[in-house]
């Protein structure tokens, strides 16, 4: 499948699209293509620059330098070649259940690619592409889903969150962390993803409720890839839209085409100076696809036609920005292979160098749960150690 | 020195720490500008501010994970649930994120804050609003849970709870907030958390308790003494977790008979644990069963019928004295 | 450089509890060659249909299953011939998910009333362990016939102590004479049977002396009129011992009970065979010494009756638990007071278990007339000791060993105790 989505050679020249004709985007149902009208309440705005074909609204077209859409290419390329080499090496045995991102890697990395290193970030459990682009080694990202705790720390320097597995935990801390931000004064900003089924936590709607009436600088990103494991969109929410939820809030909030890198690094940014500058909270709906599976123990045959995955192809992040570089002169059908190619060993040494150095040690399961272990938690970790010496064994 | 209800006690725990301290901050439902719904929190908002003593959304969930946001990002919060029946409802925050964030990311985020909240019966309130769930934060790996009994203790055990490097789950017992006064000095105090007191010495027979039934033991106490001539000690356990097994196991060595007096229900509550630590480390001086003087395991029962409900002195003085019979 | 190197491919864990799934496509056939990350082959589980990308690079030799097959975590699918290339062998061990057992409920029957165990606390079992008594011998006046502290104390022959109290003084003279005081009140009346009477300062009752206590009576006078005593006081560390004795488990006899005094009598044994003079007698008429070749070992017991002591023959022949055997039975008559004369006859040697009455230490046993020696036992109890410098607490046996100075020296009765002692203090030489 990556090959035919990224096999654009014979596209030399943007194809012309015919105006004010997007994809309209409705879940379960054999068609989708994306709504650009006003809604009622409100006039959520939705936002695309770079369309499926990979013609350019070039009054949208964002400032940014050569350098930087060189290294997005990168970030995306090697955001697919990563999950891809996961799943690979789940099938084989390596690794544990993971949850696959094909598909979403522009939504991914439009969330970061605005931030500074004093900004944070809360990522959802799909969110690696992003972790990488943060600073994450993929060494350390491929420890933490085959299940060795040394690879959950967010680097040092690093200013993200763990992921939450319970769906939707993890909003309110992000914006705790935010309020603190107001609380010291500190013009930073928090952005925090999640996914359309997160959306349906109370938990999250109190995060949403509590960053809009405490203006706490926090940038929302929800997910919209479509599916909640097998719970499509139309069974998720009855609301027109998700992006009308921030704006019941009272937030500005907004919809992007998810798979445009281009629109999500404008929203998100604009979204970000909003909030460091004091102006709180944006809601930002960003459309995707999930065009895999949930977790790599899900079947999506059983309950997602095929049909309605296809259309999604033809919106493949990475194909439209490939042609978009190639518009503006910094790529070529040639040197993109060479990129690919060179993503695919980048992930083939991250993934020797975690063969060759990946050991728990289980002599350190006791620690970090207090700053000082109790008595009576020394106590059971010395009969655990000493379980440990008499049974011998790999000395973690 | 002055004589502070618990209430005024546990005031000046908190304004202490806000003025030593610019990181300490509160939040909670109507602790700002109203004081707190027991008057807690009262003047610290005209004190310190709404930067650092923030009102929040009605949304108890909200309030631990936010809590909990700000002490990842170095803060060192003070989250109030206005009634310990609504921790409920933030339980996925404080088991997830409170307990477990610097477990997680192998101490990279350790969470310093504190969860107080007035909990347990006695007082003629409505549904929810008299339970003792603190056999649940126990249970939790990762937290703390200290439960005062007196405004002195009280007072002590805030203000170390809020210094301590770890998550702490603080209940009130609010039957005592404004039972009785009692010397608190103006100076700065604090108690070691895991430290269980002797409060009276004692030979024949063993009574371990915590919060509000500790007045009611110290009644039994009285009359056992003075009337039946029983040496007994008597142990205010004050931290849950972690729990002072060393004196307890001492005591109950020494005297070869135990009673556990607690609010929570019977099954698996607190006395429970101590009877396995006892068993673990006191077994051989056991003269008699180790009894517990608890709650049923019903929710506690619309106010009318409260009285029976609780354990009273006359219940912990015929279990004292059916233990000294049990030959 | 043509090396072949065979791996075998295992189906992997597939993650989330499976075990097992069905082979539903295979995408090489054997002698094909295929690259890493190629598919091999596809796999149906309860959860997913999954396809398999090949593990390395080379030529598939052998192909171990067949479409439809079902196959589980850790069959091997698959050998292929890397050549000796790079590339991961493709043998990395699963982990093969092990379905967990149900468990089945254990019902614990009740113990029938036959062998049910005797009910106490344990502060009451602990109190019988450190009095050398087993709980089968008290009867318990506690509710359902639980054994009390009393119960305990009084089948020791002491009154209800303090606990952790000091220990009483020493009893002077015959250790086996146990005190049971009365709690008597000035002027209440006496426990005693007789004849109610006055003399010139109050009211008395007169008791007419036993047969047994006339003997007795005489016996003792004799014994310390003739015999010129020296008692040597010792101490012997039994912690070793008491361990040994507390884990020994007869798979021959496994209701056999060893008690410190089975061990004592045997280390006794030896250390007689050792030193002979102590089994031996006087005999100042024809002014000999007599050597016996043979050891009887008298036990003094208190019976009703008073202090007897019946002997065990030829306990020299006898093991460890052949003695405690024969404690038993000594044990058992004692409570009758069914000993015969002859039972008391012929004894070389007697030792006193002073210690189970009560906290007695030291005392200066009375030897029986016709022997050297004698050796009373105190109560064993932890004491802080020195072992290795440290001081520790240790489990000390006294030891109160009298000799018949006319035959017995200094010389010949301390390496004698020196024996004893290092028996009891190394009790693995001994059981040889």
């Amino acid at each position: 499948m990556p090959d035919e989505l990224n096999d654009n050679s014979d596209q030399e020249a943007p194809i012309p699209a015919t105006e004010g004709q997007f994809p309209e985007l409705k879940h379960g149902v054999k068609s989708s293509t994306m709504d650009t009208s006003p809604i009622d309440p409100g006039n959520i705005e939705v936002l695309q620059i770079l369309d499926e074909h990979g013609q350019l609204d070039k009054s949208l077209d964002p400032p940014l330098d050569d350098e930087l859409l060189v290294k997005i290419h990168r970030g995306l390329v090697l955001t697919r070649a990563f999950d891809h080499r996961m799943l690979t090496m789940q099938r084989q045995g390596e690794m544990g259940t993971f949850a696959p991102n094909l598909g979403q890697e522009a939504c991914q990395l439009g969330q970061v690619i605005p931030l500074s290193r004093k900004d944070w970030y809360s990522p959802s459990y799909r969110s690696f592409g992003a972790q990488i682009w943060r600073g994450w080694s993929m060494e350390r990202l491929l420890l933490l889903w085959a299940g060795y705790h040394e690879g959950f720390p967010p680097p040092a320097g690093v200013n993200d969150l763990p992921f939450s597995i319970v769906v939707g935990s993890h909003v309110l801390p992000a914006v705790g962390v935010a309020m603190g931000m107001n609380y010291k004064s500190d013009a930073s900003c928090m952005v925090v993803n999640f996914g359309d089924g997160a959306l349906s936590q109370g938990a999250v709607a109190e995060a949403l409720n509590i960053a809009a009436v405490n203006a706490a600088p926090v940038v929302f990103v929800c997910e919209n890839n479509g599916w909640a494991i097998s719970t499509p969109l139309n069974k998720q929410a009855a609301s027109e839209n998700l992006a009308v939820r921030g704006l019941g809030f009272g937030m500005p909030s907004i919809r992007v085409d998810g798979n445009d890198i281009l629109a999500m690094t404008v929203a998100v940014d604009e979204a970000a100076q909003r909030a460091r500058a004091g102006g709180g909270p944006t809601f930002i709906e960003a459309v995707t696809y999930r065009m895999s599976l949930h977790t790599t123990a899900d079947d999506p045959t059983v309950y997602r036609e095929e049909e309605l995955v296809d259309p999604w192809e033809e919106r493949c992040p990475i194909r439209r920005y490939e042609t978009y570089m190639k518009y503006k002169g910094l790529l070529t059908g040639e040197l993109i292979q060479k990129i690919h190619a060179e993503c695919e060993q980048e992930v083939i040494e991250a993934r020797d160098l975690f063969r060759s150095t990946a050991a728990s040690h289980p002599r350190e399961i006791f620690d970090h749960l207090y700053e000082q272990l109790p008595p009576e938690l020394e106590a059971q970790r010395d009969a655990y150690l000493r379980r440990l010496d008499e049974r011998g064994g790999p000395d973690g | 020195m002055a004589e502070l209800t618990m209430v005024e006690a546990l005031n000046l725990a908190l304004d202490q720490c806000m003025d030593r301290d610019a990181d300490v901050c509160l939040m909670g439902e109507d602790i700002g500008i109203n004081g707190g719904v027991f008057r807690v929190t009262k003047g610290l908002y005209e004190k310190y501010g709404a930067r650092r003593v923030m009102d929040s959304t009605l949304a108890e969930c909200g309030i631990i994970g936010t809590a909990v946001g700000m002490a990842i990002y170095g803060l060192k919060p003070v989250a109030e649930i206005q009634f310990s029946g609504f921790t409920m409802q933030a339980f996925d925050q404080v088991e997830q994120n409170m307990a477990r964030m610097r477990n997680r990311t192998q101490g990279r985020y350790p969470i310093r804050m504190v969860m107080r909240t007035p909990y347990g019966g006695g007082i003629r309130a409505v549904e929810h609003h008299s339970e003792s769930r603190e056999a649940y934060w126990a249970h939790t790996p990762g937290l703390k849970v200290v439960i005062p009994s007196g405004p002195r203790n009280a007072r002590a055990l805030l203000a170390a709870s809020i210094e301590d490097p770890d998550p702490v789950v603080f209940y009130e017992p609010k039957a005592v907030y404004r039972a009785f006064r009692e010397e608190v000095p103006e100076t700065h105090e604090t108690m070691p958390l895991g430290k269980a007191q002797v409060v009276r010495p004692g030979n024949d027979l063993s009574i371990i308790s915590y919060g509000a039934m500790m007045r009611v033991c110290r009644e039994a106490v009285d009359d056992l003494v003075e009337l039946h001539g029983i040496d007994v000690e008597l142990i205010d356990l004050l931290s849950i977790s972690p729990m002072d097994t060393q004196t307890l196991s001492e005591s109950v060595s020494r005297t070869g008979r135990c009673v556990i007096v607690h609010e929570g229900h019977q099954t698996c509550g607190i006395a429970s644990e101590i009877i396995a630590r006892l068993n673990e480390h006191a077994f051989e001086y056991l003269c008699a069963p180790i009894r517990r003087v608890t709650c049923p395991d019903i929710p506690f029962p619309y106010f009318q019928t409260e009285k029976q409900f609780l354990p009273d002195a006359d219940t912990v003085i015929g279990a004292v004295q059916e233990t000294l019979a049990w030959e | 450089m043509n090396r072949t190197m065979s791996t075998d491919f295992k189906l992997p864990d597939l993650g989330e509890g499976v075990h097992e799934g069905q082979v539903i496509k295979l995408h090489v056939r054997a002698g094909e060659t295929i690259r890493e990350d190629e598919p091999l082959m596809e796999v149906e589980t309860d959860k997913a249909a999954v396809e398999i990308p090949s593990p390395c690079t080379g030529r598939v030799e052998r192909v171990h299953v067949e479409e439809k097959q079902l196959v589980h975590v850790g069959d091997v699918m698959f050998t292929f011939d890397t050549g000796g290339s790079e590339g991961k062998s493709a043998t990395s061990e699963p982990a093969v998910t092990i379905a967990a057992a149900p468990s089945t409920p254990v019902s614990v029957p009740a113990p029938s009333t036959s062998t049910r165990r005797k009910a106490a606390s344990p502060a009451v079992r602990r109190l019988a362990r450190s009095l050398n008594l087993s709980l089968d011998d008290i009867s318990g006046s506690g509710t359902g016939g639980r054994i009390t502290r009393s119960d305990v104390e009084s089948h020791a022959g002491t009154a209800t102590a303090p606990q952790g109290g000091g220990s009483s003084a020493a009893p002077t003279g015959i250790p086996a004479t146990s005190i049971t005081p009365v709690a008597a009140a000035p002027h209440s009346p006496l426990a005693v049977e007789g004849i109610e009477d006055t003399d010139e300062y109050g009211a008395i009752v007169r008791q007419p002396l036993s047969q047994a206590r006339k003997t007795i009576s005489r016996v003792m006078s004799t014994a310390w009129q003739t015999i010129p005593h020296v008692t040597d006081c010792n101490d012997a560390d039994i912690t070793e011992l008491d361990c040994m004795r507390r884990e020994f488990n007869d798979p021959d006899n496994p209701g056999r009970r060893l008690t410190i005094l089975a061990f004592v009598v045997r280390a006794v044994c030896r250390s007689l065979q050792a030193i002979p003079i102590l089994n031996a007698s006087l005999d100042e008429d024809s002014g000999e010494v007599i050597y016996r070749r043979y050891v009887n070992i008298g036990i003094g017991v208190e019976t009703e009756r008073g202090l007897v002591a019946p002997v065990i023959r030829n306990a020299d022949t006898m093991s460890v638990g052949d003695i405690a055997d024969a404690l038993e039975i000594i044990t058992t008559n004692a409570r009758s007071a069914s000993f015969g004369v002859n039972d008391t006859r012929g004894g070389t040697y007697t030792i006193s278990n002073a210690g189970a009455m009560g906290p007695t230490r030291y005392s200066t046993p009375i030897i029986q007339p016709g022997q050297v020696g004698c050796l009373a036992l105190g109560r064993a109890r932890k004491m802080p000791w020195v072992v290795e410098d440290q001081v520790v607490p240790r489990l000390i046996l006294p030891l109160s060993h009298s000799m018949d100075h006319r035959l017995v020296d200094g010389g010949r009765e301390i390496p004698f105790i020196g024996h004893l002692i290092e028996d009891l203090e190394s009790p693995m030489r001994f059981m040889v």
